[in-house]
């Protein structure tokens, strides 16, 4: 959600269907970044650290080892909100409505995650 | 495949600082959680990643369709290694029955949200060091010490499945509130909150850190994780 704010501010337009789609959102180095999202998320360690290296002729390492750093975090703090059931803020609610349903973030939520899996 | 060492890669100290300290905090006796547990469920997150049942789990339409159980060697109890199995390899998955189930099995809400935080704080940690080419920091030997079962009563049911903090809100120029609900979701067991964010906000804020991304394209990552991870939040 956050990434709408970020276009507002610098005055870009990020297509965010794409988060989820795959198509390209304009941010710079996404192609790096879905790669590396990707590979950490599985744990695919010995693939990331092959594609950590290749990468750094393209991107800095201490951009890649940032990008490591926010990955991470996200896959830490996304366990702790699916595993709580959390509600979204309401403000963020509120401004994100049609934002949530033409990305499908709303697919996710956990109620529909209960009636798929149970 | 070949090797790539890439532990020459520049790491910030202040992420290294911040993991050694959360990792010593597992040996000691939490507030719901003894320090063996604690130690325990570390461990228990180390060798999670190989179990079957999980992978199985995993490849499943419904990851509740697969019965069985959990390969451990930690002596952790069963419920608490499903907790952490679950978190580790199918939390994209969890669903408000199956945390029904183990509260119905006797963990408190509180325990429950200790287990979490301390599986959360793991899987960064190690996921960082992983990631990056390093070893990750051994398990700390347990303290003993006794947890402090202080009961936090400054909390309140706002559609989650459990009571999260109770704060004055207040909205930012982001649009979002000072305290987001990601905060306080753990908000039943304070020292929590103060454990996983203490590893967290080492590597990420809503407001300017230290990195050299720009601040979109530290959110288009954070947004591809919570894809990958299906989280609504």
């Amino acid at each position: 959600m956050l990434l709408r704010r970020s276009g507002e501010a610098s005055e870009r337009d990020y297509d965010l269907a794409g988060m989820l789609t795959g198509s390209p959102v304009g941010v710079e180095g996404e192609a790096i970044f879905d790669r590396l999202v990707q590979l950490t998320y599985e744990d695919s360690y010995d693939a990331l650290h092959q594609f950590l290296f290749e990468s750094k002729q393209t991107m800095s390492p201490e951009k890649l080892v940032d990008a490591v750093a926010i990955a991470t975090a996200f896959n830490g703090i996304t366990k702790v909100a699916n595993a709580s059931g959390l509600p979204l803020d309401q403000a963020t609610e509120q401004t994100t409505k049609k934002l949530r349903m033409s990305s499908g973030i709303n697919e996710f939520a956990d109620d529909l995650k209960s009636d798929r899996y149970n | 495949m070949p090797r790539y060492d890439i532990s020459d890669f520049p790491r910030r100290s202040h992420i290294d600082i911040a993991h050694e300290a959360a990792i010593t905090a597992y040996g000691k006796a939490g507030t719901w959680l003894d320090s063996r547990t604690r130690v325990k469920i570390l461990e228990e997150v180390r060798s999670a990643r190989d179990c079957p049942l999980c992978l199985e789990q995993r490849r499943s339409l419904s990851p509740y369709a697969k019965e069985g159980e959990h390969v451990s060697q930690t002596g952790l109890d069963p419920i608490t290694v499903e907790i952490v199995h679950r978190l580790c390899n199918n939390a994209d998955r969890l669903t408000y029955r199956w945390f029904e189930s183990i509260l119905a099995q006797g963990v408190s809400a509180e325990q429950y949200v200790e287990i979490v935080g301390l599986v959360a704080t793991a899987i960064i940690i190690d996921g960082f060091a992983g990631a990056l080419g390093y070893q990750t920091i051994p398990a700390p030997r347990a303290q003993g010490g006794v947890p402090t079962r202080k009961a936090n009563d400054k909390v309140v049911e706002a559609g989650a499945w459990i009571p999260i903090m109770d704060v004055e809100n207040e909205a930012t120029e982001t649009g979002l509130p000072k305290i987001p609900n990601i905060f306080r979701a753990m908000g039943l067991v304070p020292e929590s909150v103060r454990h996983f964010f203490s590893v967290m906000s080492s590597q990420y804020s809503l407001t300017p850190f230290d990195t050299s991304l720009d601040r979109s394209q530290v959110e288009y990552i954070a947004s591809k994780m919570s894809s990958h991870n299906q989280c609504f939040y």
